[in-house]
């Protein structure tokens, strides 16, 4: 039961050290200007990505000791629901994707709309209605009170 | 007294119409956000701070510091009446304030708790208000060694000591690290960790972090898990008021919260889960009602809440004096700062005499609006909770896309911010603490600034760090701080075993 879990929590510090690798790579990439050589710019990178690489290492070491206690392997608690999870995700990327075309306000009424249906909303033309309401209130709140430009769109171009 | 002067004009600047309806806002829209659970102030303050774009110095911070006061008493609310505490630093108010609650006590829990964090407010200001400018003498004789030294010593304090595993909150502190070493370096205009993107090379926004963590992470988190089971919220029966022998047990507990709560606040650990446990330990001991504790004693939620208020205004020391935060929302206060081009350190108190006073004002003007406002309105704070779940989630992703979509316009950030929305998730889910990420990228800049200041008038030489006093100390303290814990588990592990053999 638990050593399948373990899995979970060893690929976690694989990925620290894997980050912390990259990172390490990544700063022999930087150029540094000779008059800056003792204290340049890759000191803390370089101290960063080793910092990252030691402490997945005791992160793998905790992880395989079971001294790693988390949800994943508290026997108690249930396993994360996918189901409205994924609706939730849903709702970021069609908002992602819809922003640039139409619009905050249509596109955060269609993200508005599959998160309350993540979390159980029946009446969806309803969370519809709420969610367009909203989206108009902050985008005046935000563009009007704050003078901030908020962009275009199908909506906001109407005013 | 020259402090106690200053402090009077201070007042005179929060007192001006504009400034104390600033006050007023903050305060209310701080206890709207702490009611509701999985939002708090540093959450807020990082979704306003577009804000400093338009409103002048003085009047933000007094709106920023209305917010953290209001988001702690909304907090207690919550843990008093639904038993959901926010952040850890509720956690005790929770035990005892819902015992009393289930009790038919909820009222005088919440009132003790109100008057309690009023009380702690008012000696933590006074404490402020003298504490400052000595630390601002002593910080005057700070070079840049003892100043890298002294945030080595915050970051060792912030990830390693508090919270479960030193390792989980080192990961994340330098996690968050990384994330401020993004973008182009100052002294050398070389970028770094930019892959190419124009977006990267002006770093990465605080703000999308916060929300990220804050607001889109934790959506997931309760998405992955509403279903599992529902709080019931518990009304409020009988008088709002404490009886005679209310006060008579509670104002103790509120003095010795208080004392127990501002140092720790005020040292450059921070944190309020610490003085909050040992204040609850404290009364329990002291208690003549030894007997009710686990039951509803409301010396459990006087003590404690007074101390987690003393704490809070404690942190303001460290922010105003050094320029170092202590806390997840005092490091996006400082990121305030920074967009106002300040840098709050020693000479803030000379420069900004108005800004700093003002603010130390407005904290003590934001308890008085709170006890004033929010007790007997209660009933109204607890409606909040009403609001359908499938609503709130989905509003608080609507304005945590605006917050960071409605600055840049960029459909990059807002990628990024979904996708620190799923780091957060994970991150709660290994149980990795998300504060040190904070301050880790707000602090890490500053840390590295002046790490090769040190060594640019050091030539390179090392030893400036340990050959100097202060810095000597500190960078002890910050490993002992490190060693200490590992030796004495290692000793803890290996006692069991010599025992077996």
């Amino acid at each position: 039961m638990s050593t399948a879990r373990n899995i979970e929590l060893l690929a976690v510090a694989l990925c620290v050290i894997a980050l912390g690798v990259g990172v390490v790579y990544m700063t022999t990439q930087i150029a540094v200007p000779p008059t800056y050589a003792k204290v340049g710019p890759t000191i803390f990178p370089y101290t960063v990505g080793a910092a990252l690489i030691g402490l997945g290492a005791f992160l793998f070491r905790d992880a395989f000791a079971g001294s790693w206690s988390c949800e994943v392997n508290d026997e108690e608690a249930q396993k994360p629901d996918l189901a409205p999870m994924l609706w939730v995700i849903a709702g970021l990327a069609i908002n992602l994707v819809l922003i640039a075309y139409v619009g905050f306000i249509i596109a955060s009424t269609a993200m508005f709309v599959l998160v309350a249906k993540a979390f159980g909303s029946r009446r969806l033309w309803l969370a519809a209605i709420v969610g367009f309401v909203l989206a108009l209130l902050a985008y005046f709140g935000f563009a009007r009170v704050l003078d901030l430009r908020m962009g275009s769109g199908l909506i906001e171009d109407l005013f | 007294m020259d402090s106690f002067v200053s402090l009077a004009n201070g007042f005179a600047v929060a007192l001006t119409p504009v400034n104390l309806m600033w006050g007023l806002i903050g305060v209310t829209l701080g206890t709207f956000v702490g009611v509701l659970p999985g939002l708090g102030p540093a959450l807020t303050i990082a979704m306003l701070l577009p804000i400093t774009f338009q409103v002048e110095p003085t009047a933000a911070f007094i709106l920023f510091a209305g917010i953290y006061f209001g988001a702690m008493f909304g907090g207690s609310t919550t843990s008093i009446l639904i038993n959901t505490p926010g952040e850890s630093a509720t956690i005790v108010t929770a035990l005892e304030g819902h015992q009393m609650a289930k009790r038919g006590r909820g009222g005088p829990a919440l009132a003790t708790a109100a008057i309690g964090s009023f009380v702690a407010g008012t000696l933590g200001v006074v404490g402020i208000t003298l504490l400052a400018p000595i630390i601002v003498k002593f910080a005057l004789t700070f070079a840049p060694a003892d100043y890298f030294a002294l945030m080595l010593l915050a970051f060792v304090t912030v990830s390693a000591v508090l919270g479960s595993s030193m390792v989980r909150g080192l990961t994340a502190l330098v996690l968050g690290l990384l994330i401020g070493l993004v973008g182009v370096d100052l002294q050398t205009g070389q970028a770094r960790f930019a892959f190419g993107q124009m977006a990267l090379l002006d770093g990465i926004d605080v703000v999308i972090i916060c929300v990220g963590l804050f607001a889109v992470g934790e959506t997931l988190h309760l998405a992955s898990r509403y279903r599992a089971g529902k709080d019931e919220i518990i009304p409020i029966k009988g008088s709002l008021w404490m009886t005679k022998q209310d006060w008579a047990r509670s104002w103790k507990p509120w003095l010795r919260g208080a004392f127990i709560g501002f140092p720790i606040g005020a040292m450059p650990a921070g944190g309020a889960e610490i003085p909050t446990f040992l204040s609850y330990f404290t009364e329990k001991k002291l208690s003549k009602h030894q007997e009710e504790f686990g039951k509803g004693a409301i010396e459990g939620v006087a003590g404690p809440e007074a101390a987690n208020n003393a704490s809070a205004a404690g942190v303001f020391v460290p922010l105003l004096t050094l320029g170092l935060p202590t806390s997840a929302t005092a490091a996006i206060m400082l990121s305030a700062f920074q967009s106002y081009g300040i840098n709050p350190g020693p000479q803030l108190l000379v420069s900004q005499p108005d800004l700093v006073w003002g603010l130390i004002a407005s904290l003590y003007i934001g308890n008085i609006l709170l006890l004033v406002l929010n007790l007997p309105l209660v009933g109204l704070w607890v409606q909040v909770l009403k609001i359908p779940t499938p609503y709130l989630y989905a509003g608080i992703l609507l304005f945590a896309t605006i917050g960071t979509y409605g600055i840049s316009q960029s459909v990059f950030d807002l990628a990024l911010l979904y996708a620190i929305g799923i780091v957060g998730f994970f991150m709660r889910r290994y149980d990795f603490p998300t504060s040190p990420v904070i301050i880790g990228m707000i602090l890490g800049p500053f840390a590295e600034q002046q790490f090769r200041r040190a060594m640019t008038i050091s030539q390179g030489d090392l030893s400036v760090f340990y050959t100097r006093p202060i810095s000597a100390t500190l960078i002890t303290i910050s490993v002992l701080a490190l060693v200490v814990p590992l030796v004495l588990g290692l000793l803890r592990n290996r006692k069991p075993a010599s025992v077996s053999t």
